[in-house]
């Protein structure tokens, strides 16, 4: 019996022969929190970061295209028609917006994902001394503006938004409400995006060499973006019930130090905001930087105008999205003053009088720096006329055509007639100026803001040089003048207020803004329902569009979203 | 592969090792027991009840494995010692025989079929057993219908025919084919583990050829599945393939030819381009829009009749551009889409076999193409199995061997066939251009439907595969073996992918090329040493084992797309010919498992049956503290048929009860659960912080996923009881089983609300299920040699899956309101959604009827079921079907007469509802990004104020309502029966083929998936074209069907 033990005893000791680190296997082609610890690894967490915010596709842009002008009277939504991304033609006509309104969790989730790699790099900031890492305070400074710019893009869309922060884990986070139960106002979230830009201003340098990292000088502007929205007080239906003059007291005084100390100025042609070959120009205050032929499979484009490229082949292959309102078009008509025509704007007729149209009127030349029009020179180039054939759906959308995101098709920025990588810019200093305008007007000191927006008028009077045919004749008939009192207006506080206001869209147009300021000055459900009643006359499909006020000024908190937090969010009033 | 050479030698050395030993030591024990006394010689012929020899057939002494063959004249000599008692005589598809030695010389033999199966040996896991013992539920699957294959997966030809075994399919020659044993186990589901040969494998089964195999078993209860451990719960598949037969060298060849097409109701009703234009026209008056001014392709000629529009004639435009090169056409895209593919398979096989030595070698082309143009598969493999017997038959070594080298494009362009408007020509009018939709006249980026098709139709991807295990079987004395088996999967996956340039008249062109390219490889290899004891008398029988097995699995791939390139053919699109953008990713992964096991199978008096196992598995996915798992099973019998007291029941041949219970593991998780990971992904890190406009970025690192050091093994629990029975002489046979099946712990992906941001996701082991069902087969055949054979098999199974309970933060993922309505205690596959009330019929009713957004005149009305007069998310939605079947069902009849064979298989799922979204397209006008896209002809019978009796919403070209949302509308019966297969076969009298040298020879006609029944009436009619579509209705690719003519030979 032994015997017969021997083999098997043998056969079980060699079968046995793995030791225990057979099940020992490493992971492959990743990295743990170990291998990361380190001064040498901060700055792969800080790129990183603004990697994600640059990375944002058409639905989660912060650029405003959608949200920003679509929103408004300023543009359609476009596209082949208008089930293309339905969701989006239910957010322009605000009526059918339901919490399950698509296109809407992700600029939640991607935002979020953004402020979770800030966040990351400032925990690695944090647990690293001064000494070993000079750049720290710095750093933290860009990380914190980074954070504050995330949740600002969040809270103009949703309003009531968890603020997270670098101390929260996984499930802290859980936990967090976007409506504090003892908040009275929202102004407990603009305190904190408010706080963030302040810690920014605080460390950060005068000039980056970077120029895609944000300056002091930027981060006051962002304060004083953040203090004009803590300015506009509203209550709980959304409504702006008071106005703060000492948040716009403390604006002003950082605008100052802006358009004072920060040595950016106005640059001498409206266009070189919008033209490939002019990035980070002595205008820009902050500029998304993106990169074409860069290592990455199209570049880092600006995704998020990704559909906006007209359909024009062969220069552009898709898709006919952001396309001006008949009411934009006509905005920028003026009178034979030269001025704005604030309340009979609306009153021409572009459609199905296009001819006529463009012959019998005269425009603000920043008509012809926003809008393409059909026969005339696109992107500046009097050998390429824009063609009717880029419009994907005339009977809907009609014929005009965005230009401000645009390049030109011979530009190296294009990815397959498609993307482009000219960057973003995210804040310029025309528009410190008009802020500080408007808060000017605000405090009654309209005599004042008076040189601030004739500087503005003044830059577009002298930015018609890019507006020739090839003969050099001018694209139209262009007629801008300088607001003078006693002469072509009595510069009264309420004139001064719309003067401020159509200044501000004729100048913006285009960039994103457009909504959120309508929202800002309590006027968007006025606004954008005279606007439908109009434009319905123009394009049948505007009669479902409706705008309810203490509703539709912000997006319903996506549901999927709600679904998650398992009842810590409190959607958004009467969705 | 240098690694695997490596590792192949050092085990190789270890084998030889253990083997050298093993008989060194232990062969003296027994050489010396055979040498005491002298032996004795007996002789004997084996014939059938008709007198023809047999031959082959194995004599063996019983109770060791000392033993001959019969010769081609039925004829055996044995050596047996004085103390053996008795001869068994066995061979496949007879009755085994036993004879007492004692005072024999001679011994001759007559062997009756076997048509009652219980004696059938069956491999059930590390060991055999008798068909007779088994205690748990195994489902085998009848040689026959594994040579009856026009497909290459095996599996598509088994659909229906086993119970509790859901299979869906597609009509795809390169798609996987859908298993499902028992059952949704796990939202991790991992497929049933195949193990060939005795090897686990992540073979697919579309590179194993069904001709090659020999048997195949399905173990379906955990008791059986238990001994494969932490991948059984899915179930097991085994597989074995043919083995050389002893006596003569047989030649067979085995060749099928045919077609897959589509019957007229595999077709879908498309409308023509008169048609097309009659639906933009009643979509435009609806929503109170010129017609005329919506198209540019159509001219209208409509005015109003008492208020209400009406279309009086209809003319398309001639030319569909200024350049007049593309004409306005009426093409039927889904006509051009398809064709009669043909199919083929040749099969050449030859098997040969002495008393020490058994061969097969199977050489096999497969070709099958698509019922789409340029879809196909083809395959080449070769199959190698030998095993020799040494030592007098106590040492038997072996190999088996495939090779298998698959080609395939699986493109499927259904979907734009269905979408693309009838008015747009293939080609432009010179017949070579590329045609398609003109953007000039209105038209929007349709994509050509077979253009696609034609320039990628080389696109192909490649599959090599080498399954081979070699083993070594050692009896050390009476009853007591020891086996090792090494066996090595590798495989490559490849392809060299040309993305063409291209350029259609109607103005749409992709002027950028590139190359694609794409190779991984896989290796694993398993080691397996198990020792075996078998002992039995009169009283007892007991099979035991135990064993060892290691696993390792390797994976690596690569792939590189690179932009432009000078000429678009395979000679020359190379990643270094190209010159454009480059992007390169490639990963890899590694994983063990370290198993432990044993069973033990006891029989006592041939009626108490018992069999216990265990197994003990230890994954590198888990952390150390849960890296093994535990898996125990016990099942028994009762052969109640054994007992006297039924002997006054002569009228039943077999009864016998059983019940089971075991523990399964799923490991289904990537192998780096366990860290928090983070990776420098370039693409999603890298940023151009310092302004330049072109150049590479510096770049970082960011959280991919998080870890959980606490991860453990996912257990799934099951019981099982069941009744097998045969009557008269097992003329009528059967088999019952009833099944509860309960996942505890299961590994679940958990994502955080998504305010925590990125990388968030981690493995827990979270959520519980539960499945109960029952499973029924009967088969009734015709008395031993009655000139009519037949027999009829059915089998019904039923099963109810439960979702028990989810982690807190995803318990509404499934469908549910998020305030209180949840899936928890319905199925996993059940459908939340708004319950349809009718349409309105006028603006009165739409006045009156609920808050909703987009009401409308002719528009779809939702029931507000909790009467606040608003129809909202969180309220007005319920449960409104489950997608899983109540019952699925198969019947099977074969005939047999005179060498004339008719087989019938009928194969129907009943009771399930589905979400047949093809009601997107074929009930709506438009719904999504493409603006006019071809509906179905159900279009034309829409609501309108002259057809207000119509079910489908009045036609809009807006649909900005939430008619489209998820609602009873969309809820159709999935039921249906289909006539899978009938065939029908003559085999020529061998007096008639023996004078061509042939053997055997038979003819065949096979006719499959010909006829179909479905539920067309009723509120949840079925309107589609076929209820079987996997998931989507409007991009699968439906099966076909397919006729095949054959021819087996043996030579």
């Amino acid at each position: 019996m032994i015997k017969l033990l021997i083999p098997i005893v043998i056969f079980t000791i060699a079968t046995l022969g793995c030791d225990k680190s057979f099940l020992e296997v490493p992971s492959k082609g990743v990295l743990t929190s170990e291998n990361l610890s380190g001064p040498e690894y901060i700055e792969g967490f800080v790129i990183s970061a603004y990697a994600h915010i640059a990375s944002r596709s058409v639905y989660d842009t912060h650029y405003g295209w959608f949200h920003g002008d679509g929103r408004s009277d300023n543009h359609y939504k476009g596209g082949s028609g208008l089930t293309d991304q339905t969701s989006y033609h239910e957010m322009e006509m605000f009526a059918p917006v339901t919490s399950n309104v698509g296109n809407n969790a992700v600029m939640w989730n991607s935002t979020y994902a953004s402020i979770s790699r800030i966040n990351a790099a400032i925990r690695q900031l944090n647990n690293i001394s001064n000494d070993e890492y000079p750049l720290k305070n710095a750093r933290l400074g860009e990380m914190k503006f980074l954070r504050a710019f995330c949740h600002m893009s969040l809270k103009q869309r949703y309003k009531w938004i968890p603020y997270i922060t670098d101390e929260m884990t996984v499930v802290d986070i859980k936990s967090v409400p976007n409506r504090p139960a003892d908040a009275q106002n929202d102004l407990v979230l603009w305190q904190k995006i408010l706080d963030d830009f302040e810690f920014a201003s605080n460390n950060l340098p005068s000039s980056q060499s970077d120029p895609g990292r944000p300056t002091k000088w930027a981060a006051k502007a962002f304060m004083v973006k953040t203090l004009l929205s803590m300015a506009y007080q509203q209550n709980e239906t959304h409504q702006v019930i008071n106005i703060d003059r000492n948040a716009l007291t403390s604006a002003l005084t950082l605008c100052n130090e802006v358009i004072n100390n920060s040595g950016k100025a106005l640059t001498s042609d409206i266009a070189e905001n919008f033209m490939y070959d002019f990035e980070n120009n002595e205008e820009s205050l902050f500029e998304m930087q993106f990169s074409i032929n860069d290592g990455t499979t199209v570049g880092r484009l600006n995704l998020g105008m990704n559909l906006n490229t007209p359909r024009w082949q062969p220069y552009y292959r898709c898709c006919d999205f952001n396309k001006p309102t008949y009411n934009l078009v006509n905005a920028f008509r003026t009178s034979v003053d030269g001025l704005p025509l604030f309340d009979t704007f609306n009153d021409a007729e572009l459609h199905n009088n296009y001819t006529n149209y463009f012959k019998n009127n005269t425009f603000d030349p920043r008509i012809s720096h926003t809008c393409a029009i059909p026969g005339h020179p696109w992107k500046y180039d009097p050998n390429l006329l824009y063609d009717s054939l880029g419009s994907r759906n005339p009977d809907v959308y009609g014929y005009i055509h965005t230009q401000k995101e645009q390049v030109h098709p011979f530009e190296s920025a294009q990815y397959q007639n498609r993307g482009n990588s000219m960057n973003w810019r995210v804040l310029r200093l025309a528009q410190v100026l008009l802020w500080k305008a408007e808060i000017l007007i605000k405090l009654d000191r309209e005599d004042e803001a008076l040189p601030v927006i004739n500087q503005i008028r003044e830059r577009a009077n002298n930015s018609q040089g890019r507006l020739k045919r090839a003969d050099g004749t001018p694209n139209l008939d262009y007629n801008i003048a300088l607001y003078q009192p006693g002469v072509n207006c009595t510069w009264s506080n309420d004139f001064a207020w719309k003067a401020y206001m159509f200044e501000d869209r004729l100048e913006f147009a285009g960039e994103g803004t457009r909504f959120f300021n309508l929202v800002r000055w309590g006027i968007a459900g006025d606004v954008l329902n005279e606007y439908f009643a109009k434009e319905v006359q123009r394009r049948s499909w505007n009669s479902t569009g409706y705008f309810t006020k203490g509703k539709h000024e912000y997006l319903p908190i996506p549901q999927a979203v709600i679904n998650l937090s398992e009842g810590v969010y409190v959607q958004n009033i009467n969705y | 592969m240098e690694k695997v050479l490596e590792a192949i030698f050092v085990i190789m050395r270890r084998i030889m090792v253990i083997i050298i030993i093993c008989v060194l030591s232990g062969f003296r024990v027994v050489g010396a027991q055979t040498n005491a006394q002298d032996k004795k010689e007996i002789r004997g012929v084996v014939t059938d009840n008709t007198g023809a020899a047999l031959p082959g057939v194995t004599v063996v002494v019983k109770g060791t494995h000392a033993g001959v063959i019969t010769g081609s004249n039925g004829e055996y000599v044995i050596n047996v010692q004085p103390n053996d008692q008795k001869l068994v005589f066995t061979l496949v598809g007879m009755k085994a025989v036993e004879r007492d030695i004692e005072g024999q010389n001679q011994i001759d033999v007559v062997m009756a079929e076997d048509v009652i199966g219980l004696d059938e040996v069956v491999v059930t896991g590390y060991m055999t057993q008798k068909k007779a013992d088994l205690t748990g539920s195994i489902s085998l699957i009848d040689t026959k219908d594994l040579q009856k294959v026009s497909s290459p997966n095996v599996l598509k030809s088994l659909q229906g025919k086993i119970p509790g075994v859901f299979i869906t399919t597609s009509g795809n020659p390169a798609e996987y084919v859908s298993i499902e044993i028992r059952g949704l186990t796990s939202t991790t589901a991992s497929p049933p583990l195949l193990v060939i040969d005795g090897l686990p494998s992540q073979a697919n089964l579309r590179e194993i050829n069904a001709l090659d195999i020999e048997s195949m078993q399905v173990l379906k209860d955990a008791a059986s599945a238990s001994i494969y451990g932490s991948r059984a719960a899915g179930g097991v598949i085994l597989i074995n393939t043919k083995q050389g037969k002893t006596g003569d060298l047989q030649v067979s060849y085995k060749g099928s030819m045919g077609i897959n097409t589509y019957m007229g109701w595999q077709k879908p009703d498309l409308m023509n381009t008169e048609e097309y234009g009659r639906t933009i026209w009643q979509a435009s008056v609806n929503d109170g829009l010129d017609p005329n001014e919506q198209t540019m392709l159509y001219n209208f000629d409509w005015d109003f009749v008492n208020g209400i529009p009406r279309l009086n004639n209809i003319t398309n435009i001639e030319w569909l551009n200024a350049a007049q090169t593309l004409k306005a056409s009426d093409t039927d895209w889904f006509d051009l889409l398809t064709q009669s593919g043909k199919h083929q398979n040749h099969q050449f096989a030859v098997s040969s076999g002495t008393e020490k030595t058994r061969q097969m070698f199977s050489l096999n082309y497969f070709e099958d193409n698509g019922a789409q143009i340029h879809t196909y598969l083809k395959r080449y493999s070769a199959r190698l199995n030998t095993s020799y017997d040494l030592l007098n038959g106590r040492l038997k070594i072996g190999e088996n061997l495939l090779i298998s080298s698959t080609s395939f494009n699986g493109q499927n362009g259904i979907y734009r066939a269905l979408v693309m408007p009838p008015i747009a020509p293939e080609y432009a009018i010179d017949g070579v251009s590329w045609g398609g939709c003109a953007l000039e006249s209105g038209m929007d980026e349709h994509r050509h439907v077979t253009m696609y098709q034609k320039l990628e139709k080389d696109n192909m991807s490649k599959r090599f595969k080498t399954i081979g295990s070699v083993f070594a079987d050692l009896s050390l004395f009476k009853g007591f073996s020891l086996k090792t088996q090494y066996g090595l999967e590798y495989s490559t996956q490849d392809y060299r992918f040309i993305d063409f340039t291209w350029e259609q008249v109607g103005g749409q062109a992709d002027a950028l090329n590139g190359v694609s390219n794409y190779y991984s490889k896989s290796t694993a290899w398993t080691w397996t040493n198990t020792a075996n004891y078998n002992y039995s008398n009169d009283v007892h029988d007991i099979n035991t084992v135990a064993g060892i097995e290691a696993y390792r699995f390797i994976n690596e791939y690569f792939s590189a797309t690179r932009e432009q390139i000078v000429l678009e053919n395979y000679d020359y699109a190379h990643i270094s010919a190209a010159t454009g953008n480059i992007t390169a990713t490639g990963l890899g992964a590694e994983e063990t498992l370290l198993s432990y096991f044993g069973k033990v199978n006891y029989s006592l008096l041939n009626k108490y049956l018992l069999a216990l196992t265990v197994r003990y598995d230890g994954s590198s996915k888990f952390p150390a503290a849960n890296k093994f798992g535990f898996f125990p099973a016990i099942s028994a019998g009762w052969r109640i048929s054994g007992e006297p007291f039924m002997q006054a029941f002569d009228f039943i041949s077999d009864l016998k009860l059983r019940a089971s219970w075991g523990m399964n593991g799923n490991s289904n998780i990537p192998s780096n659960a366990i860290n928090d990971r983070y990776d420098a992904n370039y693409a999603a890190t890298a940023y151009m912080i310092d302004g330049r406009k072109e150049g590479l970025m510096p770049s970082g690192y960011r959280l991919t996923h998080s870890g959980n050091p606490y991860v453990r093994w996912e257990a799934t629990e099951q019981f099982d009881v069941g009744v097998d029975f045969g009557l008269f002489d097992q003329r009528l046979s059967g088999s019952f089983s009833a099944y509860r099946k309960t996942t505890d712990g299961m590994l679940y992906e958990l994502t955080y609300v998504g305010t925590a941001g990125e990388g968030n996701a981690v493995w827990i082991n979270a959520a519980n299920m539960t499945n109960d069902g029952i499973e029924l087969a009967i088969t009734f055949r015709s008395p031993l040699n009655s000139v009519l054979n037949y027999t009829i098999t059915g089998n019904m199974s039923a099963n109810k899956n439960r979702i028990d309970d989810l982690p807190e933060s995803v318990v509404y993922s499934y469908g549910g309101n998020g305030v209180g309505d949840n899936i928890l205690g319905r199925p996993r596959r059940s459908i939340y959604g708004f319950v349809y009330d009718g349409l309105y019929q006028n603006q009165q009713e739409v006045d009156e009827g609920p808050e909703q957004n987009g009401k409308r005149v002719g528009g779809m009305k939702f029931k507000d079921l909790d009467g606040d007069g608003r129809i909202t998310q969180a309220y007005d939605r319920t449960w409104i079907a489950i997608r899983e079947p109540d019952l699925l069902l198969g019947l099977n009849t074969y005939l047999e007469y005179k060498g004339i064979d008719l087989n019938i298989f009928l194969q129907g799922v009943f009771g399930n509802q589905i979400y047949n979204d093809y009601k997107l397209l074929s009930d709506f006008y438009n719904t999504g990004v493409i603006a006019g896209r071809n509906h179905t002809r159900r279009l034309l019978d829409a609501w309108s104020p002259y057809n207000t009796s119509s079910t489908i919403p009045g036609l809009s070209i807006f649909s900005v309502n939430e008619e489209t949302a998820m609602s009873t509308y969309f809820i159709e019966s999935g039921s249906y029966l289909k006539l899978r297969n009938i065939e029908l076969g003559y085999t020529l009298p061998s007096s008639v083929t023996k004078k061509f040298f042939v053997r055997n020879l038979r003819l065949y006609f096979m006719a499959e998936n010909t006829l179909m029944i479905c539920k067309r009436w009723g509120d949840n009619a079925f309107t589609g074209v076929d209820p079987e579509a996997a998931g989507d209705f409007t991009t699968t690719y439906d099966r076909p069907a397919t006729f095949t003519f054959g021819v087996n030979a043996t030579f």
